[in-house]
């Protein structure tokens, strides 16, 4: 399996330049970290991965094949994308909500195999949900339907998954178990590819970086790059302290809360 | 209830038996078996209305539960998003040119403007084909057929025609023949065969449009799928009876609870129960004392604004 490649990628939005010539690879098995500050171009860029939007200058690859040449069903077969705060419009039973990311590996008026089931049982059992699969997943709680919505993008098995802030509406022990699933997944060979906010678990769990700023990239490469001086200041227009624990950079806080979380100030 | 639809073909069934049997002349049923005359009645007057109750309930109900999926709004129904109103129009415009009387002519003008309304509605939404310029613009164009109608009513040459474009606006399955059943049964069995594959697609769209489009599903080829086959399912259904509003809205409402919200799971349900209601206010309306009967159109509304109200109120109590 390749690795997922935009090239040369600009994107216009209303008039605007909202990407502007990207070149970023993505390997597979590993575990690749988006940051920028807000309105950088993260999710549009997802997007663009994931083959919802069409660049207006150069082209996102998957095994050296562009993604717009796929067939749609090709595409979703390969690439599961969870979006940024997910919309549920109707009341769907939790298994019913997960069986959804089967659609694109049977055929769509097809019945169930053992295939489906047994995927979905393991997306839910990955994601700890299968304890209310008969529920409405109108009545679960923020933290259990993120991780639902994340059980019906590992239910279909795809080669890449495309998550858009999935720790969002998480509370920290969730996310730390949600990221060691993304990292789990990574280590069975697919491809993960995620934006996230939160600094410090990015850089605790991320193979590789890219940041973004105004559309550009701003920095690809091995998560220490994070540790470059003034790297994130110029990011974010803001000074950050880096903090080690057990002699290893671990925290990266905004400056002045730093001074209060410990010792070791880089 | 998992599986609803074994109950609601009984009813269906229920309503078929009752619309056969029920008019100003009670056919009892031991007249499908022998050689009264009453079978003439079945035959000639009450077999074809009932088919055509059947098939026109049947593609309002579908109709509804496929755009309240669609637009993902249980609000939705073919009225709001102007097809009906057009497919009237188109009717309207028959009888006001005074060739109205050939039901041909008239059915195909009502289809060819429901047809018509739904490609404007496609062009001016364009390729963002979101919900939200949907419901809108479909909002618009509705409005616009209202005014039209009206102006044509206003306009209508004498007080015969006007007369003739009220009554047939009212909707009404009295009288209707085979011929008029020959002609909108394949549109309608054609629509809802297009509307059915839509099943997985709107249950995609149930976590929006851009996962419906990440599991493979284009947005724009639904669009179109489900303009032509409302198009020809409700443009036929409208031509031969009018409109008759609220099945669309209503049926799939009374079903969620009952079948669940899962979109697929409530089409086939919602055209059986577009079906039962249909065949059941039908023969209903054919009790009112007197010479004449209450119109279907109108009496559906009777049931149905009551119906709307209550919702309202439920969803409102249930919210605060």
């Amino acid at each position: 399996m390749n690795a997922l490649v935009a090239s040369d990628v600009t994107k216009m939005l209303g008039g605007r330049e909202v990407l502007r010539s990207i070149d970023a690879r993505f390997a597979p098995g590993h575990v690749s970290v988006i940051l920028g500050p807000n309105g950088a171009g993260k999710s549009t860029l997802m997007g663009l991965l994931t083959g919802l939007h069409t660049p207006d200058r150069g082209a996102i690859t998957l095994d050296s094949q562009d993604i717009l040449a796929l067939s749609p069903r090709e595409r979703a077969r390969r690439i599961g994308y969870l979006p940024q705060s997910a919309a549920l419009h109707w009341d769907l039973d939790v298994r019913d909500l997960v069986a959804l990311g089967r659609i694109a590996r049977r055929g769509r008026f097809a019945r169930e195999t053992d295939a489906d089931c047994e995927a979905i049982a393991r997306a839910l059992a990955e994601t700890d949900t299968q304890g209310f699969a008969q529920r409405r997943a109108g009545s679960l709680s923020g933290g259990e339907r993120a991780r639902v919505l994340l059980a019906r993008v590992l239910a279909g098995e795809p080669d890449w998954i495309l998550a858009d802030e999935p720790l969002e509406s998480l509370d920290p022990a969730h996310q730390i178990e949600v990221l060691a699933l993304f990292r789990a997944i990574a280590a069975r060979g697919t491809g993960v590819v995620l934006v996230l906010h939160d600094l410090t678990l990015a850089h605790s769990m991320a193979d590789e970086i890219l940041m973004l700023k105004d559309g550009r990239v701003v920095a690809h490469g091995p998560r220490d790059i994070m540790e470059s001086p003034g790297l994130l200041q110029s990011v974010y227009g803001l000074a950050f302290d880096v903090i080690e624990r057990a002699g290893a950079p671990s925290v990266i806080v905004p400056s002045g809360l730093g001074a209060a979380a410990g010792s070791g100030i880089k | 209830m998992r599986r609803p639809a074994p109950p609601l073909l009984g009813l269906v069934l229920l309503g078929f038996a009752l619309s056969v049997m029920t008019g100003k002349l009670w056919v009892p049923p031991q007249a499908f078996f022998s050689d009264d005359p009453l079978w003439r009645v079945i035959v000639d007057l009450r077999l074809p209305r009932t088919f055509l109750g059947l098939g026109v309930g049947a593609t309002l109900g579908l109709s509804g539960a496929v755009l309240q999926g669609y637009l993902r709004n249980p609000l939705a129904d073919p009225a709001v998003i102007g097809v009906s109103s057009w497919a009237a129009f188109g009717a309207v415009a028959a009888l006001f040119l005074g060739i109205g009387g050939n039901v041909w002519l008239l059915a195909g003008c009502a289809m060819l403007a429901a047809c018509l309304s739904v490609l404007l509605l496609s062009f001016l939404v364009g390729r963002s084909a979101s919900a939200v310029g949907f419901i809108l613009t479909g909002a618009v164009l509705s409005t616009l057929a209202g005014s039209l109608t009206t102006l044509l009513i206003s306009l209508a040459p004498n007080p015969y025609a006007m007369g003739e474009i009220i009554t047939w606006m009212m909707g009404a399955l009295t009288d209707r023949s085979y011929e008029e059943l020959a002609f909108s049964a394949p549109f309608m069995l054609a629509g809802a065969a297009l509307l059915l594959t839509t099943a997985p697609a709107l249950d995609a769209l149930s976590l929006g449009e851009d996962v419906a489009r990440s599991l493979g599903f284009s947005l724009t080829r639904l669009q179109i799928v489900i303009a032509v086959g409302l198009g020809l399912g409700v443009g036929a259904a409208v031509a031969v009876t009018g409109v008759v509003g609220f099945v669309g809205l209503m049926v799939p409402h009374v079903l969620r609870p009952l079948v669940g919200q899962k979109p697929s799971a409530l089409l086939i349900p919602s055209a059986l129960g577009g079906a039962f209601l249909v065949l059941t206010a039908d023969s209903l309306v054919r009790l009112t004392p007197g010479a004449g009967e209450v119109k279907l159109g109108v009496a559906m509304s009777l049931i149905g604004a009551p119906f709307f109200f209550w919702l309202l109120w439920r969803t409102r109590r249930h919210l605060a």
